[in-house]
Order: structure tokens, then sequence, then C-alpha cells
């Protein structure tokens, strides 16, 4: 059965050219320009994800407020922030409020479509519909579930957004390697500033210090990436 | 020169007011002195010539030498000793005493009864008749002698010889009968002769002697060779006469004139003093009448008189210290002394007068008159003195009134005027804090200005400076987020371009149309890039404020950077400290910047040319430097190529900076407290980009 996406977007272009390149993708496409007709229409028909706009017409913040309303009525629904705003203090907030993931809308379709099948896939592990055991990565202290996209650090979970997920990942998965910005950047399926990704590595960082304060998994090359610690295996 | 030095020079202009009214009192106590010194000396000349025409002070024969002896009214003891003689001033018990030449001094009063006579001999030892030592034989010498000489006006002249054998009483003998023949038994004169510390001392006392008399003394002193040396200037023998045993021209006995005291008294006024002097300085009649004295209750006044009062004491003080005091002519004992009076004794102009400011030591100076009583024979003087104690322009209440107030007046403005030019120059200068708080260092206006309310020009300019420097802000911040406008603007239409080609891509196109939706895709990418770039710089400034500084090696933190960029860019070379750098800042922000450095550096730099990244030790800062040969940087450009959207590249290049770069430096070179500047090599080879970073190190 194909998947349901709900599409909230105000700016018609946009919102036509997603439908086509999602339906062309194979998901079944509900379309909506402001929050009230989206409310209604998810009432009406429960989507499988959620991908909306922050800056909905009239309404600044329609998007969060949305956003709250749907995860009330569906804790489990994958949930993507698509925005034009550049504010990271507008992300955090997002994320507070319940998304799972939080991109611009110069993002490329394949990046945004690697993203909603990592959340399906995500949902699915959650729900024990995926076929087979999940895929899970181990090194040291650090367990990673790549289909639910969880981590683990001494048997303690680590709330990470999709991005930082595939930032650990990229990094974990060949420890004293170096990944560049740049890889990381593909490796999370977007393009950023340096400055972002600094910030990511960052924000990965304080959460495992916030469990651990002695967290040194991850090194900085300045001028040239980072690295999971070697002896970190 | 600031405005408030301006406007005390202008307000010590107003000086000058004052200035020329003390001027015009000076110059009206002068005047009002000169008058006064007229009006005395017209006043000392009718008096003088109305004493001329007294019988009993009237002409007396010029005498070169006197005698004066004063009244006294004090008991005197007749013991040879002379502490009950009227004292030095400050000297308890020491007489004081006149010349009459070498180691003679004298003094001579008269009482009721008698004439005294003291006498001290100093420097010269007593030779007693019955010899000084009793161990030694009396001697066969003549002692000591001391001769008296006196001729009551129509009388004889009568001489005596007082000796002593021992000190106390004394024995007289006749003069004319020389030898130690018999003293007399009942003589006219007892005397008592004491030795002193350095000589001996003679009192007498004899009978009164009326005035005009005339009348001497000497000592006739034994040497050890030769006949006996005679000493005193008022004796017997006048000086420069041969020594001969005939009585030469005796001196004349001058005597108090109280009937002169009680005929000049009526002429006296408050203030003033007459006194008559003999030529050789004698006081002879003196009258004075004291000033009034001063009653000033100052319970009394109000707090405006007591201003009042106060400036007058101000003006008194002032004129006093610029008035001279003049001469001294003073009476020491009964006789008076002083510049004036040789003057005028050695002028030969028939009825000169002197009139002029003296002073008695001790006492304000007073102007003085004198006048010769006989302007022929001018052998007495009239002394008339006018105390200037009450200084004679203020001494008119209403005058004084006037000047004090009108200086007070001057003053109030002047203070007024010095208090209203303070308070403008606050004012002014407050506006040009306010402005200059309002621009932050690098020129860029940041703040906002509060207008003032007031209604004058000064009001005026501050409102003018408000509204502009509203206006500039507001321009500047629209041109400081109009990056950050401008790329979230064009987001939408970018994301609807990208879409719309991405489904172009899927919808099986022809090879042409692959062609252009590929440079469609790129053109879409490269605009993509470039408002990544252009919002860089703002949300670095956004996320500065959650950055947390820590203390890392910066020396570590470079060579790991300068690492890198060699194996991108072989021009790249590093050079820094051995040693540990610490520093407390953000390592990643600030191999960000390095990052655009050495970009920029990479693209100005021809291919053989080299980009030196060196850090050096600074004066509590580190000094972190990106040097590479090319070209220089355009010199008008040197202050501003860090301010935003300044780029010296030429068109063209395809990464689409828009100046951005060194914007993303100089923010985080003020996140570390530190500053950016560039240069030219001074041979003009090529750049270098300084960043100055405080160490952490002292304040």
């Amino acid at each position: 059965m194909k998947r349901r996406i709900a599409l909230v977007e105000d700016e018609p272009a946009i919102r036509a050219n997603y439908h086509d390149a999602l339906t062309r993708r194979g998901y079944a496409v509900d379309t909506y320009a402001d929050r009230a007709s989206a409310w209604a229409g998810c009432q009406n028909r429960s989507p499988d994800l959620a991908i909306i706009d922050v800056g909905l017409g009239a309404e600044v913040d329609g998007g969060f407020d949305l956003c709250r309303d749907l995860r009330a009525l569906s804790p489990t629904l994958p949930i993507i922030f698509l925005t034009a705003r550049d504010d990271e203090g507008d992300s955090v907030l997002g994320l507070r409020l319940g998304a799972d993931d939080y991109v611009t809308k110069d993002m490329s379709l394949n990046h945004l479509f690697a993203r909603i099948a990592a959340l399906f896939r995500r949902a699915d592990a959650y729900s024990q519909r995926s076929i087979g055991a999940d895929e899970q990565l181990q090194r040291g202290r650090l367990q990673l579930n790549v289909d639910r996209m969880t981590a683990a650090w001494r048997e303690q979970t680590v709330e990470l957004t999709v991005t930082e997920f595939w930032m650990l990942h990229a990094l974990a998965r060949h420890p004293g390697h170096i990944r560049s910005r740049t890889q990381l950047m593909e490796a999370a399926n977007t393009v950023l500033d340096d400055n972002t990704v600094t910030s990511h590595i960052k924000r990965i960082r304080r959460k495992f210090e916030a469990l651990d304060p002695t967290f040194e998994a991850i090194h900085t090359l300045y001028g040239v990436g980072y690295r999971w610690n070697p002896h970190e295996v | 020169m600031n405005l408030k030095k301006q406007l005390l020079i202008v307000g010590a202009l107003t000086l000058l007011i004052p200035i020329a009214g003390i001027q015009f009192v000076l110059q009206l106590e002068d005047a009002l002195r000169a008058q006064e010194l007229e009006r005395l000396e017209d006043q000392a000349v009718r008096i003088a010539a109305m004493l001329a025409q007294d019988l009993t002070t009237g002409p007396r024969p010029e005498a070169r030498r006197t005698v004066f002896a004063e009244t006294f009214q004090r008991r005197l003891i007749l013991d040879g000793y002379g502490d009950d003689w009227p004292n030095r001033p400050g000297q308890d018990g020491v007489p004081l005493l006149y010349q009459a030449g070498k180691h003679v001094a004298w003094r001579a009063a008269m009482n009721s009864d008698n004439l005294w006579l003291f006498l001290a001999f100093d420097g010269l030892s007593p030779v007693f008749s019955g010899g000084n030592d009793r161990l030694t034989e009396p001697r066969e010498k003549a002692p000591d002698r001391l001769v008296l000489s006196w001729r009551m006006p129509g009388g004889e002249l009568r001489e005596y010889r007082v000796e002593a054998r021992a000190p106390g009483r004394a024995q007289v003998h006749d003069y004319h009968r020389p030898g130690p023949g018999e003293a007399l038994t009942d003589p006219p004169i007892e005397a008592f002769w004491q030795t002193q510390p350095n000589g001996f001392s003679i009192e007498l006392q004899l009978p009164r002697l009326p005035a005009g008399s005339q009348f001497g003394f000497s000592l006739e002193h034994p040497r050890t060779t030769g006949p006996a040396e005679s000493f005193g200037n008022l004796g017997r023998v006048a000086p420069g006469s041969v020594g001969t045993s005939e009585a030469g021209d005796l001196p004349r006995l001058l005597l108090d004139q109280p009937d002169t005291a009680l005929a000049l008294s009526p002429f006296i006024t408050p203030g003033q003093s007459l006194a008559l002097i003999s030529r050789d300085g004698w006081q002879l009649a003196r009258v004075d009448a004291p000033l009034p004295g001063n009653e000033t209750d100052i319970s009394h006044f109000s707090p405006l008189e007591l201003v009042q009062q106060a400036t007058l004491q101000g003006l008194r003080l002032l004129l006093t210290a610029s008035q001279e005091p003049g001469p001294v002519l003073a009476p020491e004992g009964g006789r008076w002394h002083g510049a004036p009076l040789q003057q005028i004794r050695q002028t030969r102009i028939p009825g000169a007068t002197i009139t002029a400011a003296t002073h008695i030591p001790g006492e304000a100076p007073a102007l003085t008159a004198i006048v010769p009583v006989d302007p022929g024979a001018p052998v007495q003087y009239l002394v008339s003195r006018r105390s200037t104690e009450t200084l004679l322009s203020l001494s008119s209440t209403t005058l004084g009134q006037v000047l004090s107030r009108s200086l007070l007046l001057t003053l109030t403005l002047l203070l007024v005027l010095a208090g209203y030019a303070s308070w403008l120059s606050w004012r002014i200068s407050r506006l040009r804090h306010s402005v200059s708080s309002a621009v932050d260092d690098e020129g860029r206006v940041s703040g906002w200005l509060t207008p003032s309310t007031a209604r004058d020009e000064l009001g005026d300019l501050s409102r003018h400076f408000a509204r502009l420097v509203g206006q500039v802000r507001g321009y500047t911040q629209y041109l400081e987020s109009f990056a950050r406008k401008l790329s979230h603007e064009l987001k939408t239409p970018l994301a609807v371009m990208r879409s719309s080609l991405d489904n172009l891509q899927h919808s099986a196109p022809s090879q042409d149309q692959s062609v252009y939706i590929e440079r469609a895709s790129e053109g879409a990418e490269r605009l993509s890039r470039i408002l990544t770039a252009m919002s860089e710089a703002s949300r670095l400034e956004r996320s500065l404020a959650r950055t947390d500084k820590e203390t890392f090696d910066l020396a570590a933190v470079l060579g790991m950077a300068a690492e890198g960029y060699k194996s991108l860019d072989s021009r790249v070379s590093y050079q820094g400290p051995a040693h540990p750098c610490p520093i407390s800042g953000a390592p990643d922000l600030l191999v960000q910047a390095l990052d655009k450095l050495v970009e920029n550096a990479r693209d100005f730099a021809p291919p053989e040319g080299e980009i030196a990244i060196g850090l050096q030790e600074g004066d509590q800062t580190w000094i972190l430097s990106v040097c590479n040969d090319g070209p220089v940087l355009p010199t008008d450009m040197a202050g501003h190529i860090f301010d935003s959207f300044i780029s010296v590249r030429d068109h063209g290049s395809d990464s689409g900076h828009l100046g951005q770069g060194l914007v993303i430096v100089k923010l985080v070179a003020d996140f570390h407290r530190g500053r950016a500047d560039a240069e030219n090599r001074t041979d003009g080879s090529g750049v270098c980009f300084r960043l100055y970073l405080p160490d952490g190190t002292g304040t």
C-alpha cells in the first residue's frame, strides 16, 4: 500500500512541484495550502508522514501550531519542517515541538527523499513492520540503531535529529578515518555551510557530554575535519 | 583651545571691570591724599604763624646745642640706677638714653621740685677718688670728674665737679677749686655714682632751672699718661674748640611747653596730631585727638550689609597694601627723628615746608606736614600728622557703600557669566558625548540619541543630530540585514526553480533538453551557494551569542589547520612559537576566520607565490598573520576592507563571496576582543592580514 504524505505549503509552485516529485517517487500525496485545511484533512485522512512549511501565509508560526496539534493527534507521526528561514533558533524550537527533521526549501529533492525514506524506515522499525533485524552499529560505548535512527551511550539513549544521526553514523562507521565537513554534509543528505556543520557536531558532543562529561569520542582536526576516536571501539 | 577655555578667557575679560574700579579707587585715594596734605599744610602754616606771634613761644636765638628735660610725673629714686627712668621699648630696666658723644648717654627730666639728670658711661672704667682697689694706696692721680655747668637767664655761671670715693653718694666740689678740697657741705647737687657691667652710671638731682637757661655736663676721665680726656659733647667745652678752662658756649636747656599745647588744642581734629619740636627734634608740646572708635556691632547687620562690610574691608586691605608707608618719622623718648626732619633742617629755602606720608613703626601711616614756626629763623617746627587709618576714599560711607556695592555686583555678574558659560559648555559636551556614544569605534551607528527638549539653538542641534543618527542607524541596519533579507527572499523562488528542474529531469527529457536542464541546475546551484555565503556572516553573528569560550593552545590549532591547508595547497607555510600559546576563545571560529583569510590568499597569490601563516607574541596579545605574495590592496580601501560587501576581487569569480569573507574575520576578531587589520607589505610585494588577539591575561 502506498504511503500517504501530507504536504502543507502555501507557495503554489513549490507545492505543485513537490507533489509531482513525491508522486513520481511512489507516494500518495495530499496537499494543503493553509493550516486550517491541513488540520481538517489530516483528521479525515491521517497521513503516514507530514511535510509542513513553517510560514503558512498570514500565520507566521502557523507551521509550529499545526505540528503541535498533529503531534497531539499522533505521537509517532514523522513530521518534517520545511522552511525558507535560516534561523537556528527556529530549528531548535521546531525540534522541541516534536518535529523529526528541519530542512530548508532549497534542499535538493534527492536529499529530501533520502530523509523521507529514513523516517519511514524508522517508523517501520518502531512498529515492527520491517523485515529482518535492525541494522546496528557498536563502537565502544556507542550503540547505533541505523533503522530506528537511535543512539545510545553506555546503554543510555541519546536523542538525535536525523541530520545529527547521519553525521554521527558517518563518523563512527570508520573510526579513525577523517571525515571532512563536505563529507559529513553529504552523509547527512544536506548542503550546509562549514559553520553549521561545526555547530551540529558541537550539538552532538553536548548531548553526549550531558550523559558523560568525559566524552571524547569525536576529535576535531582543525582545517581538515572530524573523526571518531580510534580507541573508542 | 576648547570651548571652556575660550569662555574662561572671555569671562576673565570681565574681570577688567572690577580691576578698573579698583584702579579708580586707588587714584581717588591718591587724589584725596594730595588734597589732604595741602589742607594739612595750609592749616599748619596758619597755626605756626599764630604761634610765632605768641610771645611765650617767641623767636629764640638759635642754639647750636640743646639739652631737653621732659616733665615727669613719675617718682624718681636717687640711687644711681636707671631702672626707674623710662625704659627702652621692650627692655625692662634699661632706660632710654640719648647719646652725647662717645661713651656718654644721658637723660634729663624736670619735676615739680628738681631737675634730674641720669648719665651712663659705657666702655669706661670708673676711677674713684678713694681708689679702685683697697689694697693699693690711694691714688695720686685725679679721679673721674663729672663737670656740671649752668647759668640761669640773667644769672651767673655756676660750675661744679662731682667725684666719688666709691660707688654710692658722690661728693660735690666747686669746679674752680681744683684738688681734693673739701666737698661742699650743702651742695645744690646730690649725686649717686654706681658701677655698671660695662662702665658706670651717675644719677643727679639738681635745682630747677627755668627754660632758656644754659646747662651742660661733661666727664673728665683720667688717662694713664697725659692730661684727662673730656667726654661728652654737651659740656662746658664746645666740641671742636681748643681746650680751655673758660666755659664755652653751653647748651641751652629746653623744657616742655604746656602753654603751647593748650594753644594748639583748639585746632585739632579727630585723627590728627600736632607737635611742636625743636630743631634738634625735642618734642616741646604735643596734642593728639584719637579717632572715634568704630562701633561695628556685627549682630545687627543683615546678610547684605555683612557682605558689604566684608568687601569694604577687602578694599581697605588692598588700598593699604598699595600705598607707600613713607619714611619713618617717630619719637624716641622725647626726641623725634627721621629723614623728613633731616631734610627740613638742611634746606636753604626759607619757609620751606615738607609734606609727605610718614609712619611711626607699628602704626598706620600718617599724612604729615612739617612747617617752620618762624620761617625767618627756623628753630622750631610744627609737625601736623593725620592718620590714614580710615582711608580717605572709604571714610565717606556713601562712597564706600557705592564702591563695595558695585564691586559686589561685578563679582556676582562674573560668577553668573561663568556659571552660564559652564552650563553651556556642559550642554555642548553632553551632546558631543551622546553623539559619539551612538557611533561605535568603527563608525557604525548603533545607538540612539535622545533629542533635547530645549528650545534654543543647542536644542535644535540636538534634535537634528537625533534625526540624523536615527536615519543613519536605520540605513545601516537595513544595509546590514540586506544580505540576510535578500537571501531569505530568494530562497523561495530558488526552491521553485530547483524543484521544477528536478521534476523536469525526471520527465524523460531529450538530449538537448537534458543539456539545458543541466545548465539551469548548475546556475541554480551557484545561486544557492551565493545565498548561503551571503547569509553566512549574519548566521555567524547570531550564533556568536550562543558560543562558549574555552582555553586552548592557539599554536596547536594553527599548526593543525596549516597542515590541512598545506595538503591542499603547497604554497602554504606556517611559522609559530614552539611553546604552547594559551588563549581563551572559540577554536572553531578562529579556524573559520583563518579559512577565509587563506581562501583569499590562495585566490590572490600567484602560482609560485607564497602564503605564510604566522603566530607571534605581542604585548599580552597573540598576533596571527596571513601574508601572501601578490597584488597590493588599493590604498583607499585600507580602512574599509573589513566592511560588508567590500570586495577587491575582479568580477567573474565564481565563489560568490560578495565581500563577506572579511566580515567574518572581523566578527571573529571582535568576539575574541581583538582586532583585524590589513596592510600592504612595505616593498609592495604583497599583503598581510593580521589578527590581534588578547591572550586573556591582564585586564
